[in-house]
């Protein structure tokens, strides 16, 4: 069996990086004057204190994030596949691709809202139209880098075009895909919090700015906070989805 | 039956057009072991991917046994110089593989493999990936994946190149041993002149850039016990040499 490895150090290594934190706000509270901080112990009693509003919007938050990875996966994945292999489609398809990727689609969301109303849809929307491209460009740019002896390989083995997508290029691409995703629960979480700071009553990003407009800087800090644990969950998640599927790629790694 | 007839093949790339093959002409019989050798860039590997029907020549004809390859299905098989195995998949995958793409069931599938593997000495690597085994090892799996179709044309392009010396000798014999077992055509694309004389009954020669089949050399000396130590073999390495550096030049 193969070993996996963590990336990003090990699970002391994490720990000792939440306590240095924790130690460091809690050095702030210390040194901060003017504006009561609150303290590492009061936003982690926050944290778990049962029946309190956090866990209801960070499901909410949680859920739009993870239907927003969901639809730009399912939709990037096959796209970027399909590009990738075929240069005639991308050479018409590719230019729009390039104009429309650095575009920051947080401008949309006044546009968005007029389209699809204040509800849910418009927030995982906007998060699915940034994560998309992300997810779209790296895996072009990995089914364009396939070298010519794996399509030759599947040929010769009498792989068809379904044979070569599912046992070949899929495959191939997946590595690419994990990173990508890695780097999408980021930006996801970025502008789930901007999506959700406006014409809403839901979510984290709603929490943490009504905390902050009513002078409830705990509730604040641990809705950061949750914000901060949801995108690490996540994170873990697919880095140990991605030890597990792709162990291979790993092997020629040198440590 | 293998038969080449007025082959060319041109490669076109943007505004470039090369000629890389001209005017090839051989035909092999059933359990026929050929080689096929010539300098860099002259065309081998390509005529290699034309008999596997990997590509369609732009002029002549290409059948075994009256059919063109592309429709020969199983009957043909390639082993390419990187082995062309999927580190995404262990041994035992990427050997039945091939019987997956063409519905075989798994269970057939894994009969099958496990047999071939047991006949090659690698059964103790089904759970491996490629990226932990040997040159030697991956070599035995490729030729492994290519014979578990049973196929009737064996198409090798220098599957010995990244090899020892002796894990290479070793991999000769194999070869050897397999084309004895089975009535197989072999086409061997190699740049060892030796390896050619070691493995092919027929050696062709190729001029360089556009490949030109410039002879064909009989060695009826190939397979016999201890062919390596004897005067024949010495003799046709150098005169293939010097046909080697003649058709260079040329």
């Amino acid at each position: 069996m193969l070993k996996q490895r963590r990336s990003l150090g090990g699970f002391s290594g994490k720990l000792l990086a939440a306590l240095v934190i924790v130690g460091l706000w809690q050095l702030l509270t210390l040194i901060v004057s003017g504006i009561e901080l609150p303290s590492a112990r009061e936003i982690v009693s926050l944290l778990f204190e049962p029946g309190n509003a956090l866990w209801f919007h960070g499901l909410i938050s949680a859920r739009r994030i993870l239907v927003s990875l969901g639809i730009a996966l399912v939709l990037a994945v096959p796209l970027g596949m399909y590009l990738g292999r075929n240069l005639e489609v991308d050479r018409v398809v590719g230019p729009f691709i390039y104009l429309t990727y650095p575009v920051p689609k947080l401008v949309f969301l006044p546009l968005v809202f007029v389209l699809l109303g204040l509800g849910d849809s418009s927030r995982v929307l906007l998060i699915t139209m940034t994560v998309f491209f992300q997810i779209l460009v790296t895996t072009r740019d990995a089914a364009r880098s396939l070298p010519l002896e794996a399509v030759y390989s599947i040929r010769s083995l009498g792989g068809g075009r379904l044979a070569f997508y599912r046992h070949v290029l899929f495959p191939y691409c997946l590595p690419k895909v994990f990173t990508a995703l890695r780097i999408s629960v980021g930006t996801a979480s970025s502008v789930l919090f901007f999506a959700e700071s406006f014409a809403t009553s839901t979510g984290l990003g709603y929490l943490i700015m009504d905390s902050w407009g009513q002078f409830d800087y705990a509730l604040m800090m641990a809705a950061i906070v949750a914000m901060s644990l949801l995108g690490l969950v996540l994170y873990s998640v697919i880095e140990v989805l991605e030890a597990r599927i792709c162990a291979w790629s790993r092997l020629g790694e040198v440590r | 039956m293998l038969e080449v007839s007025d082959v060319a093949y041109r490669y076109n790339q943007r505004q470039r057009s090369v000629l890389a093959l001209e005017k090839v002409n051989f035909t092999a019989a059933p359990g026929e072991s050929w080689a096929i050798i010539g300098p860099s860039g002259c065309g081998k590997s390509t005529l290699l991917y034309l008999l596997a029907g990997l590509m369609e020549p732009t002029q002549g004809k290409i059948s075994f046994n009256g059919r063109p390859p592309a429709d020969c299905d199983h009957e043909i098989a390639l082993i390419l110089q990187g082995y062309g195995l999927f580190p995404w998949k262990t041994v035992l995958a990427n050997v039945t593989l091939g019987l997956r793409v063409r519905k075989v069931p798994l269970k057939e599938a894994k009969l099958l493999a496990e047999e071939i593997m047991v006949e090659l000495g690698i059964e103790d690597l089904a759970d491996a990936y490629p990226a932990q085994l040997s040159g030697g090892q991956k070599q035995r799996v490729a030729i492994a994946r290519s014979l578990v179709l049973n196929p009737r044309l064996l198409l090798m392009d220098e599957p010995f190149s990244a090899l020892d010396a002796l894990t290479r000798e070793k991999m000769q014999e194999l070869l050897l041993k397999i084309w004895n077992q089975r009535s197989l055509v072999t086409m061997l694309v190699t740049h060892n002149i030796e390896e050619a004389v070691i493995l092919g009954r027929k050696i062709m020669i190729f001029s360089s850039l556009p490949g030109r089949l410039v002879e064909v050399v009989d060695n009826p000396g190939m397979g016999s016990t201890g062919y390596r130590s004897t005067t024949e073999y010495l003799q046709l390495t150098t005169y293939l040499r010097r046909r080697l550096e003649e058709s260079k030049s040329a």
